[in-house]
């Protein structure tokens, strides 16, 4: 059962930015705040150090005085503000660089998350009746369901009526690991474009695009396909192309409109998801709040400027990831599509992936204990 | 830019075209044929022109922004830049790899084997540096000018301007193009398949410094023939015990410790990222004091934001560790971040002056926390006590690290240590060996040399960086030879082995009483044997007063003792006339033989158990024999596969390849020699015995006595005496043995005047004075005239054998 606020809060449309859904989101940021501060040792005595508690939150700017538990510490340690015995489900990230990140869902947080994320694409026009077949290019859940891309993928199928599902990403008994099934892809889209059914494909654009050039797929899926993409280029960002040149790549290889393709940014540990308008901007719900700070003394920066991203949440009552400080670079933007509100624009990992001398960085410390 | 051979290149994408490559085999041909001298007295010289060069301030606003240091670290590493390049540093890194530095010019020998040696270089390296420090890639490419190789320098992005400069300021130095033309500075962006694909192809060896990553992608693909020297990503750290604490100035010791890590922003692999301190250490107050120290040392270079983030990072560990495993984070923003925390096994912090706490309880405790990570270990600084030092250090050795210095001066290694376990310059020549062996093929014995010859060679030669020793001409001049250093080392070397054959271990207390100076070699030549052996040595020497003598023998106790017989004896009469109780359980002789009677009087008197020869040598010719246990007096085996022994008319008539500086070529070697059965020790080395010498010389009361001088008294007071025999014998007087010499000679009418003829002896000797008194000497010789005829002659020839030595 959601406190009174966090309810409401998910009831509520996430694109409507007036004073009292901004009211809502502060309110229910504070019962989440509080229950974590009051259930997670850590949380509580990094604010306690740090100066902070929940109950100082009165204003819409006292939010940017909340002080963030920095991302990596979630891969390190376990946290958890729940009896584990209470959790429904444990999400792990794909783990780019070696280190995975996982997510704690009770019930009630997984209820939530499923609400806000259909709440999200249902604002977005993404949410439909109409049966479509889908291309995940993600691992079969059926196999990995703790995963969160493949739960992602999962969820995302069921905002709209399914026909055919194939999951991409298949369990290789031989090789003992998630390959991608290249010849099946090829063959599904092939099915689907020849297909009464409109299509959806969800999951990494670097494999979409790879199977494309490789097998020099040209095909039509009608003007009601889409695409959803998600995970940017993780692993092949030699490779990246411009985010609108890949929007034009598909509509002239697949045939999907370019307004119907979606990219979506989310993070395990904070599980809000920032979705693509047709203007493929990613805008930020009222869901969530987006700060962006100074990697040198954690202060806020001004709308336009680059820094770390630091998210505020209030659906998850397992996790105490309420206020997510990243190793993310990013900006706050503007959009003039009719949704509203600001947006997120990514702007690469933060942080010494290669040092420019011989001393080892972390990354390189194979077996590290 | 890129600098290529000597000229500027606005593109490294041009070496994609061969053309460029056309003149790398000449450049190699001529660099290898460069005397080592030549480049060092280059780089000396140009190490002086860049002292003076007011190019500072050009260099160092470009440095500041390309590197990120701050203007007093940029300024403190360009003023190392003429240390490393001067005649003294060069010369101490390639003793240390070559010992001496002649290998990288010609076939050289190495004095401790028989081989010939000769370190051709590699070819054509490529230096991928990293961008961290800029100096090291200036470093890496004098390995390849002191190994004579071809260098390609690839330069990092945040490193191109300096060896750019450098390489320019070279150029406009080196007039004669000694190394200008025989390099390259290139910046391509890494990945670049092209390139790096033409340049894998052209290249012989590879040396790349930095990250994992760049180190794989040099691996892969590489043609089987190129070789590569990969020095990886590397951790170091800092240990401190707690008896090496006690009684130290904290605050000196804290600012040792940032000594150590503050240089180059901790960028270099051997910055040390944790410092482990012993349990009983009180981590947090050690901590304040060290926060103080980093606040106290000068600013470091501007962050970056990724840098910053990483800080960041740990940061926030720091918070968790204080705040739920007892830990502890002290962090100064944009200056320097301290985090203690409870796990021991090594890690890296995010650098830019972070540092990771850690505690141990011993040595095999922090053994246990280093060792997983073998590979990535590098430097390790150190405060321990003097007692604690070698049970650390011999510990920490086995978890692969690879260097150790004092804490506070980890940043710069000496000259000449090994760099990440190796000897990098060794790794970037082939070692070429001529195996020199004496092979019979039968070949005729031509001209045979004497020490007329080795006399004359030595007046019209120059004289080789070396000794010069003297050695008793037989013309009653002394004889002059030189030695150099290589070939005295090998003799020792011999020497020490021939010592070892017969029992002379290490930790032996041995007395050396052979007599030092006057341009002799004996002394130092057992000195020096003795030092390779490891024995305790009492250098005492034959000259010394035998109350000194006696006194140090009482004292110290020698096993064994070394000397010309005749002092050995003389020093055991003086021991046994004071009444003094000595034991010398063995005795090594040369020059004299030791007669049995002589053995008696030692194993009486010194209670000695064994007696050995110390090899046959001579001065001249170097080594030619040792002894093994079974050999008896005067019996020794050849060095077969260094010295050729041919005997003619009894002499032993030596070739030796041990002495290079004078030809020893079928050299008379004065010695009657005779070969023995082979020996049962098994060896294969032949056996031969002495039978005196052949040359009139006796060796008598420690001196030698020619033959000739006796005869010239003999004619001085009558010329018609011709006929004469000398025999020398050992007596025993009371509890002294005596050598006695007796001269037989046949003369018609009466004897001639004892007086002068004794006289005229001692006078026209030229060794007898310095070794014995008129008077003693008058007491040992005993002249006996006798009438034509009377001496005996061989039954077959007629002949006198003008000396009879029974003392053997």
């Amino acid at each position: 059962m959601n406190p009174e606020s966090t309810q409401k809060l998910f009831d509520s449309n996430p694109f409507d930015f007036s004073k009292t859904q901004q009211d809502l989101f502060r309110k229910s940021f504070v019962e989440n705040a509080t229950h974590h501060y009051e259930k997670h040792a850590f949380t509580r005595k990094l604010w306690d150090k740090l100066g902070f508690h929940p109950s100082t939150i009165k204003t819409e700017e006292d939010l940017a005085n909340v002080p963030g538990t920095m991302v990596h510490l979630f891969k390190e340690h376990e946290f958890c503000s729940v009896d584990k015995k209470d959790l429904a489900l444990i999400l792990t990230s794909s783990g780019t660089g070696g280190q995975k990140s996982q997510q704690f869902l009770n019930q009630q947080s997984l209820d939530n998350v499923k609400l806000l994320a259909l709440n999200i694409h249902r604002s977005l026009g993404m949410a439909s009746s109409e049966k479509y077949n889908y291309l995940c290019f993600t691992y079969d859940p059926a196999v990995a369901n703790d995963l969160g891309t493949a739960f992602t993928d999962e969820l995302l199928t069921n905002f709209t009526g399914k026909n055919e599902v194939y999951y991409a990403i298949q369990w290789n008994k031989e090789k003992n690991d998630f390959v991608l099934n290249e010849e099946g892809t090829v063959g599904a889209l092939k099915r689907f474009a020849s297909s009464d059914l409109s299509t959806r494909i969800l999951g990494f654009p670097a494999l979409l695009f790879e199977v494309i050039e490789k097998h020099q797929i040209q095909l039509n899926l009608g003007p009601d396909s889409w695409l959803q993409t998600g995970g940017g280029w993780k692993g092949k960002a030699d490779k990246e192309i411009p985010k609108h040149e890949f929007r034009q790549f598909i509509f002239e290889r697949l045939g999907i409109p370019v307004q119907n393709q979606r990219d979506l940014f989310g993070m395990v540990e904070h599980g809000i998801p920032y979705v693509d308008c047709e203007k493929g901007n990613l805008h930020i719900p009222n869901y969530a709040r987006v700060f962006v700070r100074s990697p040198y003394d954690l202060s806020l920066r001004k709308k336009g400027e680059r820094g770390l991203l630091h998210f505020l949440c209030s659906f998850n009552f397992s996790y105490p990831a309420p206020s997510l400080l990243t190793t993310d670079y990013g900006r706050i933007g503007s959009c003039d599509c009719s949704i509203g509100g600001d947006t997120l624009i990514l702007e690469g990992r933060a942080g010494v992936t290669k040092h420019k001398g011989c001393a080892l960085k972390a990354l390189e410390l194979v077996g590290e204990k | 830019m890129n600098y290529w051979f000597g000229e500027a290149l606005v593109s490294s994408s041009a070496i994609k075209d061969q053309s460029f490559w056309k003149s790398i085999p000449d450049a190699k041909f001529n660099l290898s044929k460069t005397p080592i001298q030549s480049i060092i007295s280059l780089l000396d010289a140009f190490s002086s022109h860049w002292s003076k060069a007011s190019t500072m301030a050009e260099v160092v606003p470009r440095l500041i922004l390309e590197s990120g240091f701050s203007e007093k670290e940029v300024r403190e590493t360009l003023a190392v830049l003429p240390t490393l390049l001067n005649r003294e540093s060069l010369e101490k890194r390639i003793r240390a790899e070559f010992i001496y530095s002649e290998v990288l010019d010609e076939f050289y020998k190495n004095p401790h084997t028989n081989v010939r040696v000769r370190a051709v270089p590699a070819g054509v390296l490529l230096h991928v540096t990293a961008g961290n420090v800029f100096l090291s890639s200036i470093d890496s490419l004098l390995m390849g000018f002191l190994t004579k190789n071809i260098s390609l320098l690839k330069v990092s992005s945040q490193n191109k301007f300096f060896p750019q400069f450098f390489a320019q300021e070279l150029n406009k130095f080196d007039h004669q193009k000694i190394l200008s033309d025989k390099f390259a500075i290139l910046h391509w962006k890494g990945g670049d398949k092209d390139i790096e694909t033409i340049v894998k192809g052209k290249v012989n060896t590879i040396i790349a410094w930095g990250g994992e990553e760049m180190v794989e992608s040099y691996r892969k693909d590489l043609p089987k023939s190129v070789k590569l020297l990969d020095f990886g990503p590397k951790i170091s750290f800092q240990f401190i015990t707690r008896a090496a604490l006690l009684h130290k100035n904290i605050d000196t010791v804290c600012d040792k410790i940032v000594a150590d890590v503050i240089p180059w922003d901790q960028s270099a692999c051997s910055s040390p990222q944790n410092l482990y301190l012993q349990d009983g250490i009180d981590e947090k107050s050690f901590m304040e004091k060290l926060d103080l120290a980093f606040k106290r040392a000068p600013k470091g270079g501007e962050l970056t934001e990724d840098e910053a983030t990483e800080i960041l990072k740990e940061t926030y560990r720091g918070y968790y560790s204080e705040l739920m495993e007892d830990g502890k984070i002290l962090l100064t923003p944009e200056s320097h971040l301290l985090h203690a925390e409870k796990n021991k096994f090594i890690k890296p912090s995010p650098l830019h002056r972070s540092l990771i706490v850690k505690t141990f309880v011993d040595a095999k405790d922090l053994y246990d926390h280093l060792e997983p990570f073998s590979y990535y270990l590098q430097s390790c600084s150190y405060l321990v006590t003097g007692e604690e030092k070698n049970e650390f250090l011999s510990t920490l050795t086995l978890t692969g690290i690879k260097r150790f210095a004092p804490l506070g001066t980890i940043t710069w290694g000496m000259d000449g240590a090994p760099h990440d376990g190796r000897y990098v310059l060794r790794e970037l020549v082939h070692f070429i060996g001529d195996e020199m062996r004496v092979v019979d093929y039968g070949e005729e014995v031509g001209h045979i040399s004497s020490s007329a010859s080795l006399k004359k060679y030595f007046d019209g030669n120059p004289h080789p960086n070396g000794y010069i020793f003297s050695s008793g001409g037989t013309t009653g001049e002394p004889k002059f030879l030189h030695f150099s250093y290589q070939e005295f080392d090998f003799m020792t070397d011999m020497l020490a082995t021939n010592l070892r054959a017969q029992g002379v271990e290490k930790g032996m207390t041995v007395a050396n009483l052979f007599v030092a100076g006057n341009l002799w070699s004996s002394f130092m030549a057992v000195e020096k044997a003795l030092e390779k052996i490891g024995a305790i040595q009492l250098p005492i020497g034959g000259l010394c007063s035998m109350d000194n003598i006696l006194m140090y023998l009482k004292k110290f106790k020698p096993q064994v003792i070394m000397g010309i017989p005749s002092l050995l004896i003389l020093n055991a009469e003086h021991g046994e006339n004071n009444g003094a109780e000595i034991s010398i359980p063995k005795v090594f002789y040369a020059g004299e033989a030791l007669s049995e009677m002589r053995q008696e009087y030692l194993r009486k008197v010194w209670k000695t158990e064994t007696f050995c020869s110390a090899g046959y040598a001579s001065v001249d010719a170097g080594v030619i024999g040792y002894q093994c246990s079974h050999c008896k007096t005067g019996e020794h085996h050849l060095f077969s596969d260094l010295v050729e022994m041919k005997i003619i008319d009894d002499e032993a008539i030596i070739t030796s390849i041990c002495r290079n500086t004078l030809p020893i070529v079928n050299y008379r070697s004065g010695d009657r020699v005779q070969w023995l059965p082979d020996c049962a020790c098994g060896r294969k080395d032949k056996r031969f015995k002495l039978m005196g010498r052949i040359d009139n010389v006796i060796q008598i009361w420690s001196c030698r006595l020619l033959v000739n001088d006796i005869e010239k008294s003999l004619q001085e007071i009558d010329h018609n005496v011709h006929t004469y025999q000398i025999v020398i014998k050992e007596s025993r007087e009371a509890n002294v043995v005596r050598e006695k010499l007796e001269l037989h000679y046949e003369i018609h009418g009466d004897p001639l005047d004892a007086e002068v003829l004794t006289e005229k002896m001692y006078r026209n000797s030229r060794d007898l004075k310095d070794t014995i008194s008129y008077e003693d000497f008058k007491k040992e010789v005993i002249l006996v005239p006798t009438s034509p005829g009377k001496i005996g002659r061989n039954g077959r020839t007629g002949k006198i054998s003008i000396v009879l030595d029974q003392r053997h």
